[in-house]
């Protein structure tokens, strides 16, 4: 680590990551942003630059923004509109790494600056309701419930026709309303009288960490999942833990470092770290991954960090293997979208492409690097404006390719999609990829 | 610069408040491109419609204020950045494609529209759009005719400026106007492309488009040395085959890129050639044998046929991601893109080579083997300024040894700030005189995109001025006599097509070919010759050239307007000028993106802004179908052509044909 290097705040270096894991290596912020040739090549992958067509709205722009204000050209001032713009834009969709020749973790660069500028970006209510699934899962589980029971019975339906949703900083209950199912089943419902006692298996094999979509809204996802790992792994342990990525994202390093911390403690514990970790969140599986760079300077946790890492796994590793046989049974157009955030290339995602190619055939359609895709994690509450105009595009193209059935990465980012697909386009259909041969 | 709040609220009222920004970030964001200037402006205007571009230049006009009008801001040379300040014109959002229209095969588009996704909507049509900038994907073509951007297929098909029909501009005084092919007299459409926004603001254009080729072949060959792989390329010119692209590299580069990519290229060759033919099958079967023979000949070590298209896709991927090879290495790349004619490119690139190891300079090493365009992609790292101001005096060395080679410093990047004081390697002081006049003409406050192109204090640092040829020094004589007179006249050649009364300077003195170049297949000669004598000495050589044969001079045929076609044959121009002076642009160089194109400014003329007295031009080894030849037609005193008339020529010396031809 280069210590005459320019950081972005010196008075609090816990709560920042001074170095990333790269395509290359490790490199440091500064190393980063200075690789950037502003070729634009990260602009025209940007969903958000294909809306506004400006350089603020740009990742090369973002790039820049961090860059200027370490060569301390420019102040970082939460009072200039252009730079909260240009920082709650950001879907941190990793579109522009992977267009980028240099491969430059523009994401990781804007959540630095939200972090500086103590960004929130998610509403208020909605931002201390999930920060408590970090601090204190169980009340969030509690009030969860209860949010979902009186939602149905009609309880929001009431705020809205009452305009209640109207009043500042509420408006978000409309989007979450409009994106919920309708018709859901509980958990306890879908899982049998064994699996609601997972908690207790005493040899365990597998830990399943459920999304949060999974765990409350989609609980079909939780039950796929469970079947998928069990017939490879038996008994499985189920283990609501937080991870940390809502405070990597919305809050600060140091906090999401205190939850991760617990959660490689509790990892440890459970048969001395061996146990595979499987998530149906393409969104965690990423940042477990990623978690060596928020112990970089710590060894001991850096070398834990990347155990657990490699202890990882995303649900597909679990889907039996496919055979070219029903290429052909298909009838309409199957699409691929990410969803997801830091990446749009990874292992994952190339290993569900070639499923998909072998499973459809022809009838396959990748999602093209201009297409829109789906947003993830909070960007539909944090910039609605933007969110609705990048729905509206991936929509557009999945009704130009004429498909009738898209597989997201995500559950979050599936449920998001359909609520647009319902409105403009409801002959296809979103699913999240674990339904993929069902 | 210090903008007046009658300014920004003139601009607010036009555009709208959201699209005029005066903040820290926004102007930080609009200070760069891809090059290594930084310069930052004063206020930023997204224009939201093309409408809005006219007024929003009067009111700069009024106010004084300098603008550089810029979309995706790409380019390699600086030309986006704002070295007086001023303002930043956003044209990003001008993204329609207005129309495609197969029958007439062209597009209307604005100015903003990425070239790749035009691609992307043609390409369902069975259409494509044929300048292929390697950078399609993010430059827009409004940014391509602004740089005349061309790219591997520019051999066989042209640079931008050979596709387009049309353009909407506003003029630097804020008028608006409509350039075309169509138009008789100077080729406005040709001297505005490549002007780096420095003539005006493109707003609309239409482009011409061509129906998708079905068969593609493509080959990697690979070749003991440079001069091996160069000769390859002329021999297969020489037997009339024009490939649709071809580009080579060096061993390093062939290595860098297979190192990063894996796409298979041979790391043991001096030089690797990446061919691909199109055409019928049987067209392609033809030449392939050819090819491969020529192979032969020149000692190719391995020639590789693309099999599939998997394979095909394979080899132009390892091209493609040249760029990217070398930015993963260091955090800048710089990319140069000097031009020498074909037969000069080994030895330049030796010589370029030993620039870079004398050095100590990593940098790999590609070129458009067909038009003698290399790129060298210079890696480092710009926070050590030692080092980068070392690579830029490296990257001066190398624009240095491509004019000393007869060719040019910027092929298609453009000159911008980068390059602007290596404008004096390649031109002298009555060439650099003249680009300043075409910028005063029609930019007189010097607001349109300025400190671009020219270079500051030219007349004091550029070279002494290359003597007039003696054969020339007659006419200069006796144009000196009738400006001292101010007497009025008309340039002539053969005087075959208007029959022009008065009195004349006439060309017809003026009738040598100087050079007859086999190996980069250029002829140089002299205006005044007749095209069939000319056809006849050309002949004779078993060469073949695009004007048919006509009773005019080749100066005439240039002038008169009545073969626009024959324009892009056209590379070099030798003319005195109503002042005297004498200018040289171009040479036997295919690509040049150098200045403002003279070729273009006298090309249909009539001679009414000077006297062409040498063309150099390109020839072919097959017959070429016939150039269609237009009837003769009095000048169109275009707005554009008003204003350098009455620059060049303030008292209307040179004299130009008012009425049709009997």
């Amino acid at each position: 680590m280069n210590p005459s290097a320019p950081r972005l705040e010196l008075r609090h270096p816990e709560r920042h990551i001074w170095e990333f894991q790269t395509e290359f290596g490790w490199r440091e912020q500064y190393d980063c942003v200075a690789h950037c040739t502003r070729c634009g090549c990260c602009a025209q992958t940007c969903p958000i630059y294909q809306i506004k067509h400006q350089e603020s709205f740009s990742p090369r722009g973002r790039n820049q923004t961090l860059r200027l204000v370490l060569e301390k050209k420019l102040n970082l001032t939460p009072s200039n509109p252009t730079l909260i713009a240009l920082l709650e834009s950001c879907t941190l969709c990793g579109r522009c790494t992977q267009a980028c020749a240099g491969k430059i973790p523009t994401a990781e660069h804007v959540l630095e600056l939200r972090r500086t500028l103590h960004l929130r970006v998610l509403p208020r209510l909605l931002f201390s309701f999930l920060r408590l699934r970090d601090v204190r899962p169980q009340l969030f589980a509690k009030l969860t419930r209860i949010a979902l029971f009186l939602r149905r019975w009609k309880a929001i339906k009431l705020l809205r026709v009452l305009q209640f949703t109207k009043i500042p900083g509420l408006s978000w209950l409309n989007r979450l309303d409009d994106m919920l199912p309708n018709f859901y089943s509980s958990l306890d419902s879908i899982l049998t009288a064994e699996e609601k006692n997972l908690c207790a298996v005493t040899a365990p094999t597998a830990i399943y960490l459920p999304s949060l979509e999974a765990e409350f809204i989609l609980p079909q996802i939780a039950r796929r999942t469970l079947d998928l790992i069990k017939k490879q792994q038996t008994p499985v342990i189920w283990r609501n833990f937080p991870t940390g990525l809502f405070a990597y994202i919305y809050a600060d390093v140091y906090q999401s470092r205190r939850t991760l911390l617990r959660l490689m403690r509790r990892h440890t514990k459970t048969a001395h770290g061996k146990l595979p970790l499987v998530t149906d969140s393409i969104d965690i599986y990423l940042f477990l991954k990623r978690a060596p760079q928020l112990f970089r300077n710590k060894k001991y946790w850096q070398i834990r960090a990347q155990k657990l890492a490699d202890c990882t796994r995303f649900v597909t590793d679990y889907l039996p293997p496919v055979q070219n046989t029903s290429a052909t049974s298909v009838s309409g157009n199957i699409r691929l979208d990410s969803g997801s955030l830091f990446e749009r290339e990874n292992d994952i995602l190339e290993q569900i492409r070639q499923i998909c190619y072998t499973l459809f055939g022809k009838n396959f359609v990748e999602c093209s690097y201009t297409d829109a895709d789906t947003p993830a994690f909070g960007y539909a509450f944090s910039a609605q404006n933007c969110a609705e105009q990048i729905g509206l595009k991936t929509v557009e193209a999945i009704a130009r390719t004429q498909t009738k059935k898209v597989f997201v990465l995500s559950g979050l980012a599936a449920l998001e999609l359909n609520y647009f697909l319902k409105r403009f386009y409801p002959a296809a259909q979103a699913q999240h990829v674990i339904h993929i041969n069902e | 610069m210090h903008i007046p709040l009658p300014a920004i609220q003139a601009l607010q009222a036009l555009v709208g408040p959201q699209n005029v920004q005066t903040d820290e970030v926004s102007l930080w964001l609009h200070a760069y491109d891809c090059s290594l200037s930084r310069m930052r402006p004063d206020i930023v205007v997204h224009i939201p419609s093309a409408d809005l571009v006219a007024p929003v230049v009067q009111v700069l006009n009024r106010f004084r204020l300098p603008f550089v009008a810029r979309a995706a801001a790409t380019n390699h040379a600086g030309s986006c950045s704002t070295p007086l300040g001023g303002v930043v014109l956003n044209l990003s959002g001008l993204n329609r494609i207005l129309q495609i229209n197969t029958q007439e095969r062209y597009a209307l588009v604005e100015p903003g529209v990425i070239t790749g996704q035009l691609q992307e909507a043609l390409a369902p049509l069975g259409f494509f759009y044929a300048p292929d900038p390697a950078s399609e994907r993010v430059c827009t073509l409004g940014g391509n005719m602004a740089q005349n951007a061309s790219g591997a297929r520019c051999l066989k098909y042209g640079s931008t400026l050979d596709h387009i029909l049309e353009a909407q501009c506003v003029l630097p005084t804020g008028e608006t106007c409509v350039l075309s092919r169509q138009d008789t007299g100077t080729d406005g459409l040709g001297l505005l492309t490549g002007s780096e926004g420095t003539l005006g603001i493109i707003t609309q254009l239409k482009i011409k488009i061509l129906p998708i080729v079905p068969h593609l072949k493509t080959f990697l060959a690979t070749f003991p040395s440079l001069e091996d792989c160069v000769q390859t390329v002329t021999d297969l010119i020489g037997k009339g085959i024009t490939p649709r692209c071809m580009e080579a590299m060096d061993q390093l580069t062939a290595q860098t890129i297979e190192d990063f990519a894996h796409v298979g290229y041979p790391t043991d060759a001096a030089a690797s050639l990446l061919l691909e033919l199109e055409g019928s099958p049987e067209q392609i079967q033809q030449e392939e044998v050819l090819f491969s023979q020529l192979c032969q000949q020149n000692h190719v070590q391995k020639l590789y046929p693309a099999l599939r298209e998997k394979d095909r896709l394979k080899i132009w991927q390892g091209r493609q991601t040249a760029y990217a090879a070398m930015a993963r290495l260091a955090p800048n790349v710089l990319v140069c893109d000097g031009t020498v004619p074909r037969s000069e490119l080994p030895r330049t690139l030796r010589k370029v080579r030993h620039i870079l190891e004398e050095n100590q300079v990593r940098a790999s090493l590609l070129f458009h083997a067909g038009d003698g365009n290399f790129h060298p992609q210079i890696i480092f790292d710009e926070r050590n300024r030692w080092r980068t101001q070392q690579i830029n005096q490296v990257a001066k060395l190398i624009l240095r040894a491509c004019v000393e080679a007869g060719g040019t410093i910027s092929g298609e990047h453009g000159i911008g700030t980068e390059k602007r004081s290596s404008m004096l390697f390649q031109y002298d002081t009555p060439t650099l005189d003249l680009f300043s006049r075409l910028k005063h003409a029609l930019d007189p406050n010097n607001l349109a995109n300025p400190s671009k192109i020219i270079p500051v204090g030219y007349r004091e640092k550029a070279s002494v001025p290359t003597p007039i040829p003696s054969t020339v020094r007659q006419l200069t004589d006796r144009l000196q006599q009738l400006i001292a007179q101010k007497k009025p006249f008309y340039v002539t050649g053969n005087n075959s097509v208007f029959h022009l009364p008065k009195e004349h300077l006439s060309a017809q003195a003026l009738d040598q070919v100087i050079d007859i170049d086999r190996d980069n297949y250029t002829v140089t000669a002299q205006a005044g010759i007749s095209v069939k004598q000319l056809l006849r000495i050309l002949s004779k050589q078993g060469l073949f050239f695009a004007l048919p044969p006509t009773a005019g001079t080749l100066g005439g045929a240039f002038s008169s307007g009545c073969f626009p076609d024959f324009y892009s044959h056209v590379i070099g121009i030798e003319a005195l000028l109503p002042d005297a002076s004498y200018v040289r642009y171009g040479g036997k160089i295919t690509k040049n993106a150098t200045g403002y194109n003279l070729i273009r400014l006298f090309a249909g003329a009539q001679g009414s802004l000077g006297l062409v007295t040498q063309l150099t031009f390109k020839v072919y080894a097959k017959p070429l179908d016939p150039i269609i030849c237009k009837p003769a037609k009095p000048l169109q005193k275009t707005i554009l052509w008003r204003k350098i008339k009455e620059a060049l020529d303030p008292n209307r010396l040179f004299q130009y044909p008012q009425e049709k031809p009997a």
